[in-house]
Protein backbone atom coordinates (compact mmCIF):
# COMPACT_ATOMS: atom_id res chain seq x y z
CA UNK A 1 0.00 0.00 0.00
CA UNK A 2 1.39 3.37 -1.00
CA UNK A 3 1.74 6.10 1.56
CA UNK A 4 -0.88 8.35 0.00
CA UNK A 5 -3.46 5.58 -0.03
CA UNK A 6 -3.06 5.27 3.70
CA UNK A 7 -3.75 8.98 3.99
CA UNK A 8 -6.95 8.57 1.90
CA UNK A 9 -5.63 10.05 -1.36
CA UNK A 10 -6.36 8.33 -4.65
CA UNK A 11 -3.14 9.48 -6.25
CA UNK A 12 0.07 11.11 -5.13
CA UNK A 13 -1.04 14.62 -4.12
CA UNK A 14 2.46 16.07 -4.38
CA UNK A 15 2.64 15.71 -8.17
CA UNK A 16 -0.77 17.26 -8.79
CA UNK A 17 -0.83 20.67 -10.46
CA UNK A 18 -2.28 23.34 -8.22
CA UNK A 19 -2.71 27.08 -8.31
CA UNK A 20 0.31 29.32 -8.67
CA UNK A 21 1.86 30.57 -5.44
CA UNK A 22 4.30 33.42 -5.10
CA UNK A 23 6.03 35.75 -7.62
CA UNK A 24 2.84 37.28 -8.85
CA UNK A 25 4.71 40.23 -10.35
CA UNK A 26 6.65 37.92 -12.66
CA UNK A 27 3.44 36.25 -13.70
CA UNK A 28 1.85 39.58 -14.52
CA UNK A 29 4.96 40.76 -16.30
CA UNK A 30 5.01 37.73 -18.57
CA UNK A 31 1.29 38.11 -19.18
CA UNK A 32 1.79 41.71 -20.21
CA UNK A 33 4.75 40.78 -22.42
CA UNK A 34 2.67 38.32 -24.40
CA UNK A 35 -0.26 40.68 -24.78
CA UNK A 36 1.86 43.64 -25.86
CA UNK A 37 4.27 41.65 -28.04
CA UNK A 38 7.71 41.98 -26.50
CA UNK A 39 10.66 39.91 -25.34
CA UNK A 40 10.99 39.06 -21.65
CA UNK A 41 13.87 37.36 -19.88
CA UNK A 42 13.11 35.51 -16.66
CA UNK A 43 16.17 34.90 -14.55
CA UNK A 44 16.24 32.52 -11.61
CA UNK A 45 18.35 29.85 -9.99
CA UNK A 46 17.42 26.17 -9.90
CA UNK A 47 14.07 25.29 -8.45
CA UNK A 48 12.59 28.79 -8.24
CA UNK A 49 9.81 27.93 -10.66
CA UNK A 50 10.96 29.24 -14.02
CA UNK A 51 9.34 26.42 -15.92
CA UNK A 52 6.25 26.72 -13.77
CA UNK A 53 5.73 30.28 -15.03
CA UNK A 54 5.96 29.12 -18.62
CA UNK A 55 3.49 26.36 -17.89
CA UNK A 56 1.09 28.89 -16.43
CA UNK A 57 1.42 30.88 -19.65
CA UNK A 58 0.62 27.76 -21.68
CA UNK A 59 -2.45 27.28 -19.54
CA UNK A 60 -3.45 30.86 -20.09
CA UNK A 61 -2.82 31.26 -23.81
CA UNK A 62 -2.85 27.66 -25.00
CA UNK A 63 -5.64 25.99 -26.90
CA UNK A 64 -5.54 28.22 -29.96
CA UNK A 65 -2.51 26.63 -31.54
CA UNK A 66 -0.53 29.77 -30.97
CA UNK A 67 1.94 28.86 -28.25
CA UNK A 68 5.18 27.01 -28.89
CA UNK A 69 7.09 25.75 -25.87
CA UNK A 70 10.66 24.64 -26.47
CA UNK A 71 12.94 23.29 -23.79
CA UNK A 72 16.46 23.83 -25.03
CA UNK A 73 17.98 21.58 -22.40
CA UNK A 74 17.15 18.22 -23.91
CA UNK A 75 17.84 19.16 -27.50
CA UNK A 76 20.23 16.95 -29.35
CA UNK A 77 20.77 19.25 -32.28
CA UNK A 78 20.54 22.99 -32.58
CA UNK A 79 17.08 24.45 -32.36
CA UNK A 80 15.56 25.22 -35.73
CA UNK A 81 12.86 27.81 -35.20
CA UNK A 82 11.81 27.63 -38.81
CA UNK A 83 10.79 24.01 -38.34
CA UNK A 84 9.01 24.75 -35.08
CA UNK A 85 6.95 27.39 -36.82
CA UNK A 86 6.37 25.52 -40.06
CA UNK A 87 5.20 22.36 -38.35
CA UNK A 88 2.34 24.26 -36.81
CA UNK A 89 0.47 23.90 -40.10
CA UNK A 90 1.12 20.17 -40.25
CA UNK A 91 3.18 18.29 -42.77
CA UNK A 92 1.94 20.28 -45.75
CA UNK A 93 2.83 23.52 -44.05
CA UNK A 94 6.31 22.25 -43.41
CA UNK A 95 6.65 21.18 -47.04
CA UNK A 96 5.45 24.47 -48.49
CA UNK A 97 7.20 26.57 -45.82
CA UNK A 98 4.01 28.22 -44.64
CA UNK A 99 4.77 30.14 -41.49
CA UNK A 100 1.99 31.11 -39.12
CA UNK A 101 1.82 34.61 -37.72
CA UNK A 102 1.35 35.92 -34.22
CA UNK A 103 2.87 32.94 -32.45
CA UNK A 104 4.12 33.00 -28.88
CA UNK A 105 7.48 31.34 -28.25
CA UNK A 106 8.40 30.12 -24.77
CA UNK A 107 12.07 29.18 -24.53
CA UNK A 108 13.18 27.25 -21.48
CA UNK A 109 16.85 27.17 -20.41
CA UNK A 110 18.08 29.37 -23.19
CA UNK A 111 21.76 29.15 -22.20
CA UNK A 112 22.03 26.01 -24.32
CA UNK A 113 21.31 28.03 -27.45
CA UNK A 114 23.94 29.71 -29.61
CA UNK A 115 23.93 33.41 -30.45
CA UNK A 116 23.49 32.58 -34.12
CA UNK A 117 20.29 30.78 -33.30
CA UNK A 118 18.95 33.74 -31.34
CA UNK A 119 19.62 35.90 -34.40
CA UNK A 120 17.31 33.68 -36.38
CA UNK A 121 14.66 33.89 -33.72
CA UNK A 122 15.07 37.65 -33.87
CA UNK A 123 14.31 37.60 -37.58
CA UNK A 124 10.99 35.87 -36.99
CA UNK A 125 10.22 38.25 -34.16
CA UNK A 126 10.83 41.23 -36.43
CA UNK A 127 8.56 39.90 -39.14
CA UNK A 128 5.81 39.32 -36.58
CA UNK A 129 5.73 35.58 -37.13
CA UNK A 130 6.57 35.52 -33.46
CA UNK A 131 4.41 37.85 -31.50
CA UNK A 132 6.20 37.56 -28.19
CA UNK A 133 9.08 35.60 -26.71
CA UNK A 134 9.55 34.58 -23.10
CA UNK A 135 13.00 33.31 -22.23
CA UNK A 136 14.16 31.67 -19.02
CA UNK A 137 17.78 31.45 -17.98
CA UNK A 138 19.89 30.87 -14.91
CA UNK A 139 22.14 33.88 -15.32
CA UNK A 140 21.47 36.74 -17.72
CA UNK A 141 24.93 38.29 -17.33
CA UNK A 142 26.80 35.34 -18.82
CA UNK A 143 24.14 34.66 -21.43
CA UNK A 144 25.34 34.99 -25.01
CA UNK A 145 22.37 36.57 -26.73
CA UNK A 146 24.02 38.91 -29.18
CA UNK A 147 23.87 42.68 -28.95
CA UNK A 148 20.92 43.28 -31.25
CA UNK A 149 18.76 40.75 -29.45
CA UNK A 150 19.70 42.18 -26.08
CA UNK A 151 18.49 45.56 -27.23
CA UNK A 152 15.09 44.16 -28.08
CA UNK A 153 14.59 42.66 -24.63
CA UNK A 154 12.03 44.77 -22.85
CA UNK A 155 12.82 43.73 -19.35
CA UNK A 156 14.63 41.13 -17.30
CA UNK A 157 12.84 39.99 -14.19
CA UNK A 158 14.33 37.96 -11.41
CA UNK A 159 12.53 35.13 -9.73
CA UNK A 160 13.09 35.08 -6.02
CA UNK A 161 12.80 31.78 -4.17
CA UNK A 162 9.51 31.31 -2.34
CA UNK A 163 9.24 32.59 1.20
CA UNK A 164 8.73 30.03 3.96
CA UNK A 165 5.13 31.07 4.32
CA UNK A 166 4.51 30.48 0.61
CA UNK A 167 6.22 27.10 0.81
CA UNK A 168 3.74 26.14 3.54
CA UNK A 169 0.93 27.22 1.22
CA UNK A 170 2.29 25.12 -1.62
CA UNK A 171 2.29 21.97 0.47
CA UNK A 172 -0.95 22.57 2.31
CA UNK A 173 -2.75 23.21 -0.98
CA UNK A 174 -1.97 19.65 -1.87
CA UNK A 175 -2.00 17.77 1.42
CA UNK A 176 -4.46 19.65 3.56
CA UNK A 177 -3.55 21.03 6.94
CA UNK A 178 -3.60 17.86 9.02
CA UNK A 179 -0.68 15.87 7.68
CA UNK A 180 2.34 18.12 8.11
CA UNK A 181 2.25 21.13 10.38
CA UNK A 182 3.71 24.55 9.61
CA UNK A 183 6.90 24.17 11.55
CA UNK A 184 7.79 20.84 9.99
CA UNK A 185 7.22 22.23 6.51
CA UNK A 186 9.29 25.31 7.18
CA UNK A 187 12.14 23.21 8.55
CA UNK A 188 11.98 20.96 5.48
CA UNK A 189 12.09 23.97 3.19
CA UNK A 190 15.19 25.24 4.93
CA UNK A 191 16.80 21.82 4.65
CA UNK A 192 16.09 21.69 0.90
CA UNK A 193 18.12 24.87 0.20
CA UNK A 194 14.99 26.69 -0.99
CA UNK A 195 14.83 24.51 -4.07
CA UNK A 196 11.22 23.67 -4.90
CA UNK A 197 11.78 20.38 -6.69
CA UNK A 198 14.00 19.09 -3.92
CA UNK A 199 11.52 20.39 -1.38
CA UNK A 200 8.61 18.47 -2.83
CA UNK A 201 10.54 15.22 -3.00
CA UNK A 202 11.63 15.77 0.59
CA UNK A 203 8.01 16.33 1.57
CA UNK A 204 7.22 12.94 0.12
CA UNK A 205 9.83 11.39 2.38
CA UNK A 206 8.30 13.16 5.34
CA UNK A 207 4.84 11.93 4.46
CA UNK A 208 6.11 8.39 4.39
CA UNK A 209 7.62 8.95 7.82
CA UNK A 210 4.32 10.44 8.96
CA UNK A 211 2.48 7.26 8.06
CA UNK A 212 4.78 5.31 10.35
CA UNK A 213 4.93 7.89 13.12
CA UNK A 214 1.99 10.26 13.50
CA UNK A 215 3.76 12.60 15.91
CA UNK A 216 6.35 14.19 13.67
CA UNK A 217 8.08 17.25 15.12
CA UNK A 218 10.55 19.79 13.88
CA UNK A 219 13.50 17.91 15.33
CA UNK A 220 12.74 14.73 13.43
CA UNK A 221 13.00 16.38 10.02
CA UNK A 222 16.78 16.17 9.80
CA UNK A 223 16.83 12.49 10.76
CA UNK A 224 14.12 11.58 8.29
CA UNK A 225 15.83 13.37 5.42
CA UNK A 226 19.20 11.86 6.29
CA UNK A 227 17.67 8.40 6.30
CA UNK A 228 15.86 9.06 3.06
CA UNK A 229 18.99 10.02 1.18
CA UNK A 230 20.69 6.74 2.07
CA UNK B 1 -10.28 41.74 -17.78
CA UNK B 2 -8.36 42.80 -20.86
CA UNK B 3 -9.07 46.37 -19.85
CA UNK B 4 -6.32 46.21 -17.27
CA UNK B 5 -3.71 46.39 -19.98
CA UNK B 6 -2.77 50.03 -20.21
CA UNK B 7 -3.05 50.51 -23.97
CA UNK B 8 -6.45 48.84 -24.08
CA UNK B 9 -7.61 51.22 -21.41
CA UNK B 10 -6.43 54.14 -23.50
CA UNK B 11 -8.43 52.83 -26.44
CA UNK B 12 -5.70 51.15 -28.47
CA UNK B 13 -6.24 47.71 -29.87
CA UNK B 14 -2.60 46.69 -29.72
CA UNK B 15 0.60 47.97 -28.22
CA UNK B 16 1.30 51.33 -29.95
CA UNK B 17 5.00 51.18 -29.09
CA UNK B 18 5.74 47.93 -30.87
CA UNK B 19 9.48 47.73 -31.60
CA UNK B 20 9.13 45.48 -34.59
CA UNK B 21 10.31 47.12 -37.82
CA UNK B 22 7.36 45.53 -39.58
CA UNK B 23 4.97 47.83 -37.78
CA UNK B 24 4.33 51.26 -39.26
CA UNK B 25 6.91 50.76 -42.00
CA UNK B 26 4.97 52.46 -44.78
CA UNK B 27 6.21 55.88 -43.75
CA UNK B 28 9.72 56.57 -42.54
CA UNK B 29 10.00 59.78 -40.59
CA UNK B 30 13.16 61.84 -40.71
CA UNK B 31 15.04 59.71 -43.20
CA UNK B 32 13.54 61.02 -46.44
CA UNK B 33 16.97 62.04 -47.73
CA UNK B 34 18.44 58.62 -47.02
CA UNK B 35 15.56 56.88 -48.75
CA UNK B 36 15.98 59.16 -51.78
CA UNK B 37 19.68 58.52 -51.89
CA UNK B 38 19.24 54.77 -51.85
CA UNK B 39 16.49 54.88 -54.47
CA UNK B 40 18.74 56.97 -56.73
CA UNK B 41 21.55 54.48 -56.17
CA UNK B 42 19.31 51.59 -57.15
CA UNK B 43 18.15 53.36 -60.31
CA UNK B 44 21.77 54.07 -61.27
CA UNK B 45 22.77 50.40 -60.89
CA UNK B 46 25.00 50.98 -57.92
CA UNK B 47 26.04 48.92 -54.93
CA UNK B 48 24.57 50.75 -51.95
CA UNK B 49 25.93 50.11 -48.48
CA UNK B 50 23.90 51.42 -45.56
CA UNK B 51 25.48 51.33 -42.13
CA UNK B 52 24.15 52.41 -38.76
CA UNK B 53 23.94 51.48 -35.12
CA UNK B 54 21.36 49.10 -33.67
CA UNK B 55 17.82 50.32 -33.42
CA UNK B 56 18.09 53.42 -35.57
CA UNK B 57 15.81 52.21 -38.34
CA UNK B 58 17.97 50.43 -40.89
CA UNK B 59 15.51 47.60 -41.42
CA UNK B 60 12.60 50.02 -41.47
CA UNK B 61 14.23 52.00 -44.28
CA UNK B 62 14.88 48.79 -46.18
CA UNK B 63 11.24 47.82 -45.84
CA UNK B 64 10.22 51.20 -47.12
CA UNK B 65 12.40 50.70 -50.19
CA UNK B 66 10.94 47.24 -50.62
CA UNK B 67 7.53 48.91 -50.61
CA UNK B 68 8.60 51.42 -53.27
CA UNK B 69 10.19 48.97 -55.69
CA UNK B 70 8.11 45.91 -54.91
CA UNK B 71 5.08 44.75 -56.86
CA UNK B 72 6.80 44.14 -60.20
CA UNK B 73 8.61 41.03 -59.04
CA UNK B 74 11.89 42.84 -59.50
CA UNK B 75 13.14 42.79 -55.94
CA UNK B 76 14.63 40.05 -53.81
CA UNK B 77 14.64 40.80 -50.10
CA UNK B 78 16.55 38.54 -47.81
CA UNK B 79 17.60 38.77 -44.19
CA UNK B 80 20.98 37.09 -43.87
CA UNK B 81 20.54 36.04 -40.26
CA UNK B 82 17.96 33.53 -41.47
CA UNK B 83 20.51 31.44 -43.29
CA UNK B 84 21.87 28.32 -41.72
CA UNK B 85 25.33 28.58 -43.23
CA UNK B 86 26.26 30.37 -46.41
CA UNK B 87 24.01 32.65 -48.34
CA UNK B 88 22.57 30.66 -51.24
CA UNK B 89 22.10 33.14 -54.06
CA UNK B 90 21.00 30.56 -56.60
CA UNK B 91 18.14 29.46 -54.40
CA UNK B 92 17.06 33.06 -53.99
CA UNK B 93 16.91 33.53 -57.73
CA UNK B 94 15.06 30.26 -58.29
CA UNK B 95 12.59 31.17 -55.59
CA UNK B 96 11.19 33.89 -57.85
CA UNK B 97 9.38 31.23 -59.93
CA UNK B 98 8.31 29.14 -56.97
CA UNK B 99 8.52 25.38 -57.02
CA UNK B 100 8.92 25.16 -60.81
CA UNK B 101 11.89 27.45 -60.68
CA UNK B 102 13.68 25.03 -58.44
CA UNK B 103 12.86 22.12 -60.72
CA UNK B 104 13.99 23.67 -63.99
CA UNK B 105 16.62 26.01 -62.54
CA UNK B 106 14.97 29.14 -63.91
CA UNK B 107 16.60 32.43 -63.02
CA UNK B 108 15.17 35.90 -63.60
CA UNK B 109 17.36 38.72 -64.90
CA UNK B 110 17.79 42.33 -63.90
CA UNK B 111 16.78 41.91 -60.26
CA UNK B 112 17.42 44.20 -57.33
CA UNK B 113 18.95 42.45 -54.34
CA UNK B 114 18.22 43.81 -50.85
CA UNK B 115 20.24 42.14 -48.11
CA UNK B 116 19.45 42.86 -44.47
CA UNK B 117 21.90 42.07 -41.64
CA UNK B 118 24.73 41.88 -44.14
CA UNK B 119 27.42 42.06 -41.45
CA UNK B 120 27.32 38.26 -41.25
CA UNK B 121 28.46 37.91 -44.87
CA UNK B 122 32.07 37.16 -45.71
CA UNK B 123 34.27 37.96 -48.75
CA UNK B 124 33.30 34.67 -50.39
CA UNK B 125 29.62 35.55 -50.30
CA UNK B 126 30.35 38.93 -51.84
CA UNK B 127 32.30 37.32 -54.63
CA UNK B 128 29.48 34.95 -55.41
CA UNK B 129 27.02 37.84 -55.59
CA UNK B 130 29.49 39.69 -57.83
CA UNK B 131 29.71 36.76 -60.24
CA UNK B 132 25.92 36.71 -60.54
CA UNK B 133 26.01 40.47 -61.07
CA UNK B 134 28.36 40.05 -64.02
CA UNK B 135 26.08 37.48 -65.59
CA UNK B 136 23.35 40.08 -65.48
CA UNK B 137 21.05 38.64 -62.86
CA UNK B 138 21.37 41.60 -60.52
CA UNK B 139 21.40 45.20 -61.62
CA UNK B 140 21.99 46.66 -58.19
CA UNK B 141 22.64 45.45 -54.68
CA UNK B 142 21.73 47.08 -51.37
CA UNK B 143 23.62 45.90 -48.31
CA UNK B 144 22.38 46.89 -44.88
CA UNK B 145 24.26 46.05 -41.72
CA UNK B 146 25.53 47.14 -38.40
CA UNK B 147 29.27 47.19 -38.98
CA UNK B 148 30.46 45.77 -42.25
CA UNK B 149 34.07 45.16 -43.17
CA UNK B 150 34.46 47.24 -46.28
CA UNK B 151 37.79 45.63 -47.16
CA UNK B 152 36.06 42.35 -47.93
CA UNK B 153 34.05 43.84 -50.79
CA UNK B 154 35.27 42.75 -54.24
CA UNK B 155 37.38 45.27 -56.16
CA UNK B 156 34.92 45.33 -59.07
CA UNK B 157 32.43 47.09 -56.83
CA UNK B 158 34.74 49.98 -55.96
CA UNK B 159 33.70 52.09 -58.93
CA UNK B 160 29.97 51.66 -58.30
CA UNK B 161 30.04 51.71 -54.51
CA UNK B 162 27.73 54.20 -52.83
CA UNK B 163 27.98 54.50 -49.07
CA UNK B 164 25.18 55.92 -46.98
CA UNK B 165 25.52 56.63 -43.29
CA UNK B 166 22.67 56.90 -40.81
CA UNK B 167 22.77 59.79 -38.39
CA UNK B 168 20.81 60.01 -35.19
CA UNK B 169 17.46 61.77 -35.50
CA UNK B 170 16.84 65.10 -33.85
CA UNK B 171 14.31 65.81 -31.11
CA UNK B 172 11.43 67.05 -33.24
CA UNK B 173 11.48 63.96 -35.45
CA UNK B 174 11.51 61.76 -32.35
CA UNK B 175 8.45 63.58 -31.08
CA UNK B 176 6.83 63.04 -34.47
CA UNK B 177 7.53 59.32 -34.35
CA UNK B 178 5.89 58.94 -30.97
CA UNK B 179 2.99 61.22 -31.93
CA UNK B 180 2.35 59.16 -35.02
CA UNK B 181 1.84 56.15 -32.83
CA UNK B 182 -0.23 57.54 -30.00
CA UNK B 183 -1.98 60.46 -31.66
CA UNK B 184 -2.41 63.66 -29.67
CA UNK B 185 -2.76 61.86 -26.39
CA UNK B 186 -2.23 64.31 -23.55
CA UNK B 187 -0.76 61.66 -21.26
CA UNK B 188 2.68 62.17 -22.76
CA UNK B 189 3.40 65.83 -23.61
CA UNK B 190 5.88 66.79 -26.32
CA UNK B 191 8.59 68.08 -24.02
CA UNK B 192 8.48 64.86 -22.05
CA UNK B 193 8.96 62.84 -25.23
CA UNK B 194 12.14 64.72 -26.06
CA UNK B 195 13.23 64.18 -22.47
CA UNK B 196 12.71 60.44 -22.88
CA UNK B 197 14.62 60.59 -26.16
CA UNK B 198 17.57 62.10 -24.31
CA UNK B 199 17.54 59.26 -21.79
CA UNK B 200 17.47 56.74 -24.60
CA UNK B 201 20.85 57.91 -25.98
CA UNK B 202 19.12 59.20 -29.13
CA UNK B 203 18.20 55.67 -30.12
CA UNK B 204 14.78 55.23 -31.64
CA UNK B 205 14.13 51.70 -30.47
CA UNK B 206 15.13 52.56 -26.92
CA UNK B 207 12.87 55.60 -27.16
CA UNK B 208 9.91 53.41 -28.03
CA UNK B 209 10.76 50.94 -25.30
CA UNK B 210 11.18 53.66 -22.70
CA UNK B 211 8.04 55.53 -23.64
CA UNK B 212 6.12 52.28 -23.40
CA UNK B 213 7.45 51.87 -19.88
CA UNK B 214 6.57 55.46 -19.00
CA UNK B 215 3.02 55.19 -20.32
CA UNK B 216 2.48 51.84 -18.64
CA UNK B 217 3.62 53.11 -15.28
CA UNK B 218 1.67 56.35 -15.67
CA UNK B 219 -1.59 54.60 -16.45
CA UNK B 220 -1.13 52.04 -13.71
CA UNK B 221 -0.52 54.69 -11.08
CA UNK B 222 -3.48 56.66 -12.37
CA UNK B 223 -1.80 59.78 -13.70
CA UNK B 224 -3.33 62.12 -16.21
CA UNK B 225 -0.09 63.61 -17.35
CA UNK B 226 3.55 62.67 -17.19
CA UNK B 227 5.76 65.21 -15.44
CA UNK B 228 9.54 65.42 -15.07
CA UNK B 229 9.31 64.15 -11.54
CA UNK B 230 7.53 61.06 -12.72
CA UNK B 231 10.20 60.45 -15.33
CA UNK B 232 12.75 60.58 -12.55
CA UNK B 233 10.87 57.95 -10.66
CA UNK B 234 10.79 55.66 -13.66
CA UNK B 235 14.42 56.21 -14.67
CA UNK B 236 16.68 56.65 -11.66
CA UNK B 237 19.63 57.29 -13.98
CA UNK B 238 18.08 60.58 -15.09
CA UNK B 239 18.03 61.65 -11.47
CA UNK B 240 21.76 61.25 -11.07
CA UNK B 241 22.60 63.25 -14.17
CA UNK B 242 20.34 66.12 -13.21
CA UNK B 243 21.72 66.18 -9.71
CA UNK B 244 25.23 66.47 -11.04
CA UNK B 245 24.44 69.51 -13.12
CA UNK B 246 22.55 71.11 -10.31
CA UNK B 247 25.26 70.61 -7.73
CA UNK B 248 27.70 72.35 -10.02
CA UNK B 249 25.31 75.25 -10.55
CA UNK B 250 24.15 75.87 -7.02
CA UNK B 251 26.91 74.84 -4.67
CA UNK B 252 25.44 76.82 -1.80
CA UNK B 253 22.33 74.71 -1.58
CA UNK B 254 22.68 71.93 0.97
CA UNK B 255 20.06 69.54 -0.43
CA UNK B 256 19.62 70.00 -4.15
CA UNK B 257 17.59 66.82 -4.55
CA UNK B 258 14.62 67.94 -2.56
CA UNK B 259 14.58 71.58 -3.58
CA UNK B 260 15.02 71.28 -7.27
CA UNK B 261 11.87 69.36 -8.20
CA UNK B 262 9.66 71.57 -6.05
CA UNK B 263 10.99 74.64 -7.76
CA UNK B 264 10.58 73.15 -11.19
CA UNK B 265 7.18 71.60 -10.92
CA UNK B 266 4.93 74.67 -11.24
CA UNK B 267 6.87 75.86 -14.32
CA UNK B 268 6.30 72.62 -16.13
CA UNK B 269 2.66 72.58 -15.27
CA UNK B 270 2.16 76.08 -16.52
CA UNK B 271 3.71 75.19 -19.83
CA UNK B 272 1.52 72.18 -20.16
CA UNK B 273 -1.68 74.03 -19.42
CA UNK B 274 -0.79 76.68 -21.94
CA UNK B 275 -0.18 74.09 -24.58
CA UNK B 276 -3.37 72.34 -23.74
CA UNK B 277 -5.37 75.54 -24.13
CA UNK B 278 -3.73 76.26 -27.44
CA UNK B 279 -4.44 72.83 -28.77
CA UNK B 280 -8.03 72.93 -27.66
CA UNK B 281 -8.41 76.32 -29.30
CA UNK B 282 -6.82 75.22 -32.57
CA UNK B 283 -8.52 71.93 -33.12
CA UNK B 284 -10.89 69.78 -31.13
CA UNK B 285 -9.39 66.39 -30.20
CA UNK B 286 -10.08 63.76 -32.80
CA UNK B 287 -10.08 60.74 -30.52
CA UNK B 288 -12.22 60.55 -27.44
CA UNK B 289 -10.34 58.52 -24.89
CA UNK B 290 -12.29 56.75 -22.24
CA UNK B 291 -9.41 56.88 -19.84
CA UNK B 292 -10.34 57.53 -16.23
CA UNK B 293 -7.54 56.98 -13.74
CA UNK B 294 -9.85 56.37 -10.78
CA UNK B 295 -11.61 53.53 -12.53
CA UNK B 296 -8.36 52.02 -13.60
CA UNK B 297 -7.07 51.85 -10.05
CA UNK B 298 -10.04 49.83 -8.91
CA UNK B 299 -9.64 47.55 -11.88
CA UNK B 300 -6.04 46.89 -10.99
CA UNK B 301 -7.03 45.15 -7.79
CA UNK B 302 -7.54 41.76 -9.31
CA UNK B 303 -5.97 38.48 -8.40
CA UNK B 304 -3.53 36.48 -10.45
CA UNK B 305 -6.06 33.72 -10.96
CA UNK B 306 -8.57 36.06 -12.57
CA UNK B 307 -5.82 37.22 -14.86
CA UNK B 308 -5.08 33.67 -15.87
CA UNK B 309 -8.67 32.66 -16.45
CA UNK B 310 -9.77 35.50 -18.72
CA UNK B 311 -10.50 34.69 -22.39
CA UNK B 312 -7.65 34.91 -24.89
CA UNK B 313 -9.22 35.13 -28.29
CA UNK B 314 -8.93 38.88 -28.61
CA UNK B 315 -5.16 38.72 -28.62
CA UNK B 316 -4.87 36.27 -31.46
CA UNK B 317 -7.90 37.61 -33.28
CA UNK B 318 -6.40 39.02 -36.44
CA UNK B 319 -3.10 39.94 -37.92
CA UNK B 320 -2.48 43.55 -37.37
CA UNK B 321 0.42 44.62 -39.49
CA UNK B 322 -0.09 42.84 -42.76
Amino acid sequence: MEWYEELDFDENPLIVETRYVGNREVLEESYYTIVSGNILVIEGTDGTGKTKILKEMIKRFGGHGRVAYVSCKDMEKELNVEDVLAKRNGFLGWLLKKYPRNMVLLLDDVEHLSAKNMERIKYFFDTNHLRAIVITTKDYQTLNLGESVKQRVRKTVQLRPLSEYEAVQVVQDRLGEDVLNDRVIKETYRQSDRNLEKFLSNCELLCKAYVANKNLTEGDVKDVLARGVK
Amino acid sequence: MNNTIWFKDLGFYSNPFSIKPAAFHDQVLGYDKVVDEISQGILNNKVVVLQGAYGNGKSTILRRILNDFGGKKQVIYYSCNRADGRLNVKELLNGRYGFLGKLFDMKPKDMILLLDEAQTLGPKDYERIESYCQEGYFTSVVLVGNQMDMKGLPHQWKSRLHEVALNALNDTVAVHIVRKRIGDLMLLPDDMISEVYKISDNNVRLLLKNSEEVCKRAVETGRKKVSIEFLRQVFPSLNEKKEDTKTTENVAEPKPEKHAPVAEKPKVEKKETKKEEKKVAEAPPKKVHVYKPEEYKSKMQHSAEELLNSPTEEIFGDEQYY
